[in-house]
C-alpha cells in the first residue's frame, strides 16, 4: 500500500545554515508517527515542507504516492493543528470547523452534518455558536482538531498541539487524540519535543537531530536499542559509559573497559578488540543490592558504589550512585509492593545489571 | 484615590471639556436664534437659519461637494492606506523604513506647506484645477492615518491564522479576505472615519486647490465670515458638527463591537 507520506532525501538551507540534510521519513497509512527532537533539530522545517509553506532545496515529498513539491499548501489537502491552535477569532466554532468544507464548496446541509459529527467526535457538541475567545484552552484545542479532521485529509499534521496545555489536560488530550486517530484510521505526523508524549502515543518515532532523521522505529525499539548516543540520552534517562572493547566473552558478548569500570555487553553489531564504543544502561535495568543481600540472580555485571542522593518519584525511588571510577549513575528501585526499606545518602551498595541491558552504541 | 483628589480630577476634567466644547456649543445655540446677526444668547429660538439654507445655494453646493469629497477621500485613503500598511508590516524590502517615514511625512508638515507643495506639484504636471486635484490633496494628507491604524491592527494579527486558512484550502487572497481583513477592520474603519473627518473640515490643503466653481464648505465659510456675520454660518457649522458626531458614534459602534473578538486572539 502507498504510504500516506514519503519524504525522500530532503535538503534545506537558510543562507549558510543547514536546516535539513538528507532527511527521509515515511508515514504509513493509518499510523501515528512522531517526529521527535529538540528545538532547532529541523522538525519545524520538515513540517513546513510537508505542508507546503517552505520549498525544499532538494528531495521529494509524496503524499499518497503523488509528488506534491511545488504545490501550494491549499492544494495539498492536509489537516493541520497548530501549536497555538490558530482558530479564527472572528468566526464561531461551527464556522471555524466548517472553513475547510466552505473552501471545498461542500453543500451547506452536508457541511452542517459533517461539522456536527466532527464536533461530536471531539465532544464539543452544543458550542457551535461560541467564539473561540470564549472557550478554554482544552476546548480550543478540540475545535482545532475538529477543523483539521472534518475535511477527511489524507494526512494529519500536528505541530506540538499539546504544548500550551497544563500537565493534566495534556495527559487527557493524549489519550483522546490517540483514540480519535485510531477510530478514523487517519495517517498522522505528530511533531513534538516531548519524549514522554512520543513514547506513550506513537506507533513509530522518528528522532531528529541536526537536520537529520537519526533513527526510526517503534518506541520500545528506540528505547531499548538506541542507534546513537543522542537517541539514548534524548529518549528517557541513560547511564552512559565510553570505553574500549578488550575482547570476546563468548555467547556474542564482549568485554569492555570503560576507564576503570569493566563490563560485559551483549553487542548486536560486530565489534573488534580495540573499538571505541559507548554503552548505555537504563536506570530501571540496574538492581541495587544492599550489603549482605544475597541477591536472587547473578547479573554478570556488578560494581560497588555509594549513594549520593535519593530522589522520591512516587512509584520509584531514584538513587544517584557514585561509582569507583568516578561516574554518577541513576538507578531506579520500585517504591511499592514487596520492596526493601529505602536507603539513605552515604549507603554503600552493589549495582548489578545483565549484559543484555547494555545498549551498545558506536562512539561518534 | 482620596475623595479630594477625585473631586480635583473631576474639576480639571470638567474644565478641559468646557474649554474644548463650549465654543462649539455657542455656535450650535446661536444657530437656533432668530436674529439677523450672530447673537449669544439668542433672544428667541427659531429654525429660520435652517429653513433658509436653500436661499444660500453657494453653501448648499459647497456642503454637497465637501460631503462627496470626504466620502471619496475616506474610500481612496482607506484602500491605499490598507495596501500600504500590508506592504510595510508584512513585507521586508530595501527602503522599507524610509518609505514608512515618508508615508508619515504629511502628518509632521504644516498643512499650509503641504498645500503649497501640492499646488506647485500640480502646476509642474500642468494639470487643470479639478476635483481630482482636491481629492489627491486630501488623500495625501489622510493616508498616513489609515496606514498607521491599519498597520497597528495588522501587527496584532497572528500570521499562522493565514497559514491555517491556506492549509484548509484557501488561496492567499481568500485567506486575506476571509481572515486577515475582518481582523483589521476596526483599524480600517477608524482610519477611514478619521480621513473623512479630516477631509470634511480641511482648510489648509483645500485653500490652494480650490477653483471658483469648486469651493469646499470650510473655505466657503471662511470666505463668508470675512464679509458677513449672518447666523447662516452657525447653522451650516452645526450641520457639519452633527455629521462628524454621527460618524464618530457609528465608528465607535463598529470598532467597539469588533474589539470584543479581537481581544480574544491567542498571543
Amino acid at each position: 500500500m502507498t504510504p500516506a507520506l514519503e519524504l525522500l532525501g530532503v535538503h534545506k538551507r537558510y543562507g549558510t545554515a543547514v536546516a535539513l540534510e538528507d532527511a527521509s521519513l515515511t508515514v504509513p497509512d493509518g499510523r501515528l508517527v512522531f517526529l521527535l527532537g529538540p528545538s532547532g533539530c529541523g522538525k519545524t522545517t520538515t513540517l513546513r515542507i510537508v505542508s507546503g509553506f517552505v520549498q525544499p532545496d532538494r528531495g521529494e515529498v509524496r503524499i499518497g504516492g503523488a509528488r506534491v513539491d511545488g504545490l501550494p499548501p491549499e492544494r495539498r489537502g492536509l489537516g493541520m493543528v497548530f501549536q497555538h491552535y490558530a482558530l479564527f477569532p472572528h468566526l464561531t466554532v461551527a464556522e471555524n470547523v466548517g472553513f475547510g468544507l466552505r473552501m471545498r464548496r461542500v453543500p451547506a446541509a452536508e457541511a452542517r452534518r459533517r461539522v456536527a459529527r466532527a464536533l461530536a467526535l471531539v465532544r464539543l457538541g452544543g458550542l457551535e455558536s461560541r467564539l473561540p475567545g470564549a472557550l478554554s484552552g482544552g476546548q480550543q484545542q478540540r475545535v482545532a482538531l475538529a477543523r483539521a479532521i472534518v475535511i477527511e485529509p489524507r494526512l494529519l499534521l500536528l505541530d506540538e498541539p499539546l504544548s500550551s496545555l497544563d500537565a493534566r489536560l495534556r495527559a487527557e488530550m493524549r489519550g483522546e487524540i490517540r483514540a480519535i486517530q485510531r477510530a478514523l484510521g487517519i495517517a498522522t505526523l505528530f511533531v513534538t519535543h516531548d519524549q514522554e508524549e512520543a513514547l506513550t502515543m506513537a506507533d513509530e518515532i522518528a528522532v531528529m537531530a541536526g537536520g537529520r532523521v537519526v533513527q526510526v522505529g517503534p518506541p520500545a525499539d528506540l528505547y531499548d536499542r538506541p542507534a546513537t548516543r543522542f537517541v539514548a540520552e534524548f529518549l528517557g534517562d541513560s547511564n552512559l559509559e565510553r570505553g574500549t572493547v578488550t575482547g570476546p566473552a563468548g555467547d556474542g558478548r564482549w568485554r569492555v573497559d570503560c576507564g576503570g569500570l569493566a563490563l560485559t555487553a551483549a553487542a548486536p553489531r560486530t565489534w573488534t578488540p580495540g573499538s571505541r564504543v559507548a554503552v548505555a544502561v537504563r536506570p530501571e535495568r540496574v538492581r541495587v543490592r544492599r550489603p549482605g543481600d544475597p541477591g536472587p540472580e547473578s547479573p554478570a555485571n556488578t560494581c560497588p558504589g555509594v549513594i549520593e542522593e535519593v530522589i522520591f518519584r512516587g512509584a520509584l525511588r531514584r538513587y544517584r550512585v557514585r561509582l569507583p571510577h568516578g561516574s554518577l549513575w541513576s538507578v531506579d528501585e520500585p517504591a511499592a509492593g514487596d520492596v526493601p526499606a529505602p536507603l539513605g545518602a552515604g549507603a554503600a551498595v552493589t549495582l548489578g545489571w545483565r549484559p543484555e541491558d547494555c545498549a551498545a552504541i558506536p562512539d561518534e | 484615590m482620596s475623595r479630594r483628589a477625585r473631586l480635583l480630577l473631576a474639576a480639571v476634567n470638567g474644565a478641559i471639556y468646557a474649554f474644548l466644547l463650549a465654543p462649539i456649543l455657542v455656535v450650535v445655540v446661536v444657530s437656533f436664534g432668530d436674529s439677523a446677526f450672530l447673537q449669544f444668547p439668542p433672544r428667541r429660538l427659531s429654525l429660520r437659519w435652517y429653513t433658509d439654507l436653500g436661499e444660500y445655494p453657494d453653501f448648499v453646493q459647497s456642503f454637497w461637494l465637501s460631503l462627496g469629497l470626504a466620502a471619496a477621500t475616506a474610500a481612496v485613503a482607506g484602500v491605499v492606506g490598507t495596501l500600504g500598511a500590508f506592504a510595510l508590516v508584512r513585507h521586508r524590502f530595501p527602503g522599507r523604513r524610509l518609505l514608512g517615514a515618508l508615508v508619515m511625512a504629511p502628518v509632521a508638515l504644516p498643512g499650509l506647506v503641504t498645500g503649497i507643495a501640492l499646488l506647485q506639484f500640480f502646476s509642474l504636471l500642468r494639470t487643470e484645477p479639478s476635483i481630482a486635484r482636491l481629492l489627491a490633496g486630501h488623500v495625501a494628507v489622510t493616508v498616513p492615518y489609515v496606514v498607521r491604524s491599519v498597520a497597528a491592527a495588522l501587527a496584532g494579527v497572528d500570521r499562522t491564522l493565514e497559514d491555517a486558512a491556506r492549509g484548509l484550502g484557501a488561496s492567499p487572497w481568500t485567506a486575506t479576505r476571509l481572515v486577515t481583513l475582518p481582523l483589521v477592520k476596526p483599524g480600517l474603519v477608524a482610519g477611514a472615519v478619521f480621513s473623512f473627518i479630516l477631509s470634511f473640515d480641511n482648510v489648509a490643503v483645500s485653500l490652494f486647490l480650490t477653483t471658483p466653481r469648486l469651493v469646499p464648505l470650510p473655505i466657503q465659510i471662511y470666505n463668508y465670515v470675512e464679509s458677513s456675520a449672518r447666523p447662516i454660518i452657525a447653522s451650516i457649522s452645526t450641520l457639519q458638527v452633527a455629521i462628524v458626531v454621527m460618524l464618530l458614534a457609528i465608528a465607535e459602534r463598529v470598532v467597539g463591537f469588533s474589539r470584543r473578538y479581537v481581544g480574544g486572539v491567542e498571543p
